[in-house]
């Protein structure tokens, strides 16, 4: 087992070390950049704060073609007007809209920051484009929805409140059906309602995408939590440690274990920091190669190795007698499933499955070979070593994302945690948008859509159109099979197009579009957007899982409760976070912090605490 | 046995929440989002709880100081979420797809309560989960008849779905500005928790629980006047 623990150190070191790449968070011609650009449009030509009318002017223009778009069908109006009556509330959502203003005009300053100076003219240039597009879109909206009222006497759910965003629209027009007084409010209210959608959008976005993260992140503690209830093995400290541990923490003394903790903790650190600078200089010197096969041959070693280890354990455990023949049958087959799923291609379901076992696995490992104090001094030091990592300006993480913006290409593909089919579709549209966005979100979709697509078609004239395939990936959940049938259309009208995959709700991709397209990947552990969600690299899974895991072998559920809440409610502020700041973020800091901190309380204050008042059946 | 008891007692607790969460809550990534940062809060208020607890030793063996600490935190945690909520609610309105149904701000406010009532629910649950997994049997104190088990699990739901009517209740008083419904909710949570030291005294098991679900009762009806109510003008 001392082999499978140096071999298990070496391979975290891979995992681990291999970096962040968020391509395209930056770059104006990459369709993650895109929220940049027409941010930046919305600002510049819809204005801010300070110049309410101008904003509203433009406002007005788009709700018009919007509401051209709804009021062309029947139940749109109905809707009107019975929403008639709840104007207070709408004056109150406008005002509360003009706050919102305010966030977006700075969230979008900071991303002019990030742009080219000549980005201004020619999104505003886009923008006119866009509206243009608009218009042709709710025309074909119009002809959309006319048929589908005719057939339904109810009125299709999408058709009636489409994503909330028609509801805002709604919103605009109880709120000017009202006749509010104060006009000129009115329309600053309409201005900033209409600022207020971008980010309602991003919010929608946001709660999705936090739980297309808590899901996984949680069935991966899940299992690591199981595994530690059931097989001691892990939870039991046998002393064979990982060879980078320099102090056994034998010694009587606290503050001794201590200080030996913190030395282990910072030679791992150093070891993770020399690994990534590796990493980095093998990606700045193209060595894609070499770095190609340090990250197969640890995929390779996780899911034989450790899968034996594992089945092994549990095989002992439940008393489960197998031949060997079988059981070599069955890592063979599981093995190499695995390693093309991680590096070829796979169904996503099947992906997302093998990044999580082996997330788990390598925490289980990195829990049972590293000695108590080490791993929690560990956990704190990674946290900050995130920190320094994706945030400074000479961190290894930050120059390897600069590196790859430079380039414009994606790197690692195999170690991150993908939340959605569509970031497989990340090139560009040279053609209006289907008309399903028209139908579906009318005006908004709209104007993130055409501004963003446009430098991007500039960047990659020969991309395949994937517009629909963002669309699909986005509302996947919302509006599966009306998305199915306009998906087909597309498809059809897109078949030369050799690399639009065909997509199923699991979505099967081919291997070009993932090795060239490719958005974002983040390895060590960070977050990073894309159009299409949110990635988290699977070393924040690994440590989270670690963290979960050390509180289980404490063996309360109340603290395994407490570290597991914290976490998620890290995870969702990081993702708050990430929606301000709209770059690659470190997921660890915040999520551990709080799950220290909750583990040493809830260890320490909470269970007395409950356990005296339960005793006595006292309820709080 | 002792793991059929198990089952049958964490149902017991956990059945209605758990319902609850599937039917109501799970549907909307929102909702889900909602409910974890709501049980993060009050996951807060009890650790600051026993941290005081903790601090303040005079009082550790003396509940009623222990109760009246923990419910006020809690209800501190109850209007900060309720703040919280506030904040955020102009946002998730918006992207919520049921957003146009009137009874919209009660959907968030049983959501958040929901929140304080599984995690109330699970944290309490606990100890009893680790006494429960070891052999034998334990008496309740208040009444030896029964079992220690069957009566924290009956407890325990009562408390997970008090905390839902409460979380209405309140949040409709804040909106509404109603004095009473805000005040309701801190003097019956205080009420309800400090019935539970009749267990403790040894005396019945009834004289905590009865009142108790007729506390419940009692809240469900005010919840149903809340929500079968016209909407007002005021929010």
């Amino acid at each position: 087992m001392s082999s499978g623990g140096k071999l298990a150190r070496s391979d975290s070191t891979d995992s681990t070390d291999s970096v962040t790449a968020d391509t395209p968070l930056l770059t104006p011609s990459s369709p993650t950049s895109a929220p940049a650009p027409s941010y930046s449009t919305t600002t510049t030509t819809t204005g801010t704060p300070s110049n309410p009318a101008s904003s509203s002017s433009s406002d007005q223009q788009r709700r018009r073609t919007a509401s051209a778009a709804l009021g062309s069908s029947p139940y749109s109006s109905s809707s009107f007007s019975s929403s008639a009556a709840a104007a207070p509330l709408n004056a109150e959502m406008a005002s509360r809209g003009n706050f919102d203003t305010q966030s977006v005009s700075s969230v979008s300053s900071t991303d002019q920051l990030l742009l080219s100076p000549t980005q201004p003219q020619r999104s505003q240039q886009l923008l006119e484009d866009a509206q243009e597009r608009r218009r042709q879109q709710s025309a074909a909206a119009t002809q959309n929805s006319q048929p589908g009222a005719a057939a339904a006497p109810q009125p299709p759910r999408r058709a009636v409140a489409p994503q909330g965003n028609a509801n805002s629209l709604n919103g605009n027009e109880r709120t000017d059906a009202a006749g509010s007084p104060n006009a000129g409010a009115n329309a600053a209210g309409d201005a900033a309602e209409g600022e207020e959608e971008d980010e309602d959008e991003e919010l929608k976005y946001g709660a999705k995408e936090v739980m297309a993260l808590i899901v996984p992140v949680t069935l991966c503690m899940a299992i690591v939590v199981a595994s530690i209830q059931s097989i001691t093995y892990y939870a039991q400290d046998s002393g064979d440690y990982l060879a980078y541990i320099a102090f056994k923490e034998d010694s009587d003394s606290g503050a001794e274990n201590f200080g030996g903790a913190i030395i282990n903790a910072l030679i791992i650190v150093g070891v993770i920091l020399v690994m990534t600078c590796v990493l980095v200089l093998l990606y700045k010197y193209r060595c894609y190669k070499a770095i190609w096969m340090w990250l197969f041959l640890s995929t390779v070693m996780l899911l034989f190795l450790f899968t034996y280890i594992y089945l092994e354990l549990v095989f002992d455990r439940y008393n489960v007698a197998m031949d060997w023949v079988t059981f070599a049958f069955v890592i063979w087959n599981f093995g190499c499933v695995g390693v093309v799923a991680v590096h070829w291609k796979a169904p996503l379901l099947l992906q997302q499955a093998y990044l999580i076992t082996t997330s788990a696995l390598l925490a289980l490992t990195l829990i049972k070979h590293l000695p108590e104090w080490t791993t929690w001094v560990l956990l704190a030091a990674i946290a900050v070593y995130d920190l320094f990592a994706v945030l400074c300006p000479r961190g290894p993480l930050k120059v390897l994302v600069e590196t790859a913006q430079e380039r414009n290409e994606p790197i690692f593909p195999a170690l991150i945690y993908s939340s959605t089919m569509a970031w497989i579709a990340v090139a560009a549209v040279d053609k209006p948008v289907p008309s399903e966005d028209a139908e579906e979100v009318p005006q908004l979709q709209a104007a993130r859509n055409d501004p963003e697509a446009a430098p991007v078609s500039t960047a990659q004239p020969t991309a395949p159109a994937a517009a629909r395939q963002r669309r699909t990936g986005t509302n996947a959940g919302a509006a599966a099979d009306e998305d199915e049938a306009t998906n087909a259309t597309a498809a059809a009208e897109q078949s030369q197009d050799s690399t639009a995959p065909a997509e199923d709700d699991e979505g099967t991709y081919s291997s070009s579009s993932l090795s060239h397209f490719h958005a974002c990947s983040c390895s060590l552990s960070c977050f990073c957007t894309t159009e299409h969600g949110v990635k988290l690299g699977l070393g924040d899974f690994i440590f989270y899982s670690v963290l979960v895991g050390k509180a289980s072998v404490s063996n309360n559920w109340s603290t395994i409760l407490s570290c597991f809440f914290a976490i998620l409610v890290g995870l969702c502020l990081t993702l708050v976070l990430l929606a301000i700041y709209r770059r690659a973020l470190p997921a660890l800091p915040i999520s551990i912090a709080f799950g220290l901190l909750f583990y040493y309380v809830s260890n320490e204050v909470l269970v007395p605490f409950n356990n005296q008042l339960s005793a006595v059946q006292v309820f709080v | 046995m002792s793991f059929m008891v198990l089952l049958g007692i964490a149902l017991i607790a956990f059945s209605p929440v758990l319902v609850l969460v599937l039917l109501t809550v799970a549907q909307s990534a929102e909702l889900v989002v909602l409910l974890v940062c709501s049980a993060f809060f009050w996951l807060l208020s009890i650790l600051v709880t026993s941290i005081l607890w903790f601090i303040i030793s005079p009082i550790r063996d003396a509940y009623v100081w222990a109760i009246f600490l923990a419910v006020a935190l809690q209800e501190v945690g109850r209007w900060a979420t309720y703040r919280v909520l506030k904040r955020a609610e102009p946002g998730l309105l918006k992207v919520a797809d049921f957003a146009n149904s009137r009874l919209v701000h009660h959907r968030l406010a049983y959501v958040s309560g929901l929140g304080f009532g599984i995690m109330s629910a699970l944290i309490q649950f606990n100890p009893v989960l680790s006494v429960a997994t070891g052999p034998g049997m334990l008496p309740s104190p208040g009444c030896t008849g029964n079992s220690y088990y069957l009566v924290s699990a009956f407890t325990i739901c009562c408390f997970s779905l008090l905390h839902v009517f409460w979380h209405v209740v309140f949040s409709h008083g804040m909106n509404t500005n109603s004095k009473v419904l805000v005040a309701i909710v801190p003097i019956a949570h205080l009420a309800a928790s400090l019935l539970t030291l009749i267990n403790e005294s040894g005396e019945s098991c009834a004289g905590a629980l009865v009142p108790l679900y007729i506390e419940l009762a009692l809240f469900g009806f005010i919840c149903w006047r809340i929500i079968s109510k016209r909407p007002s003008r005021e929010f």
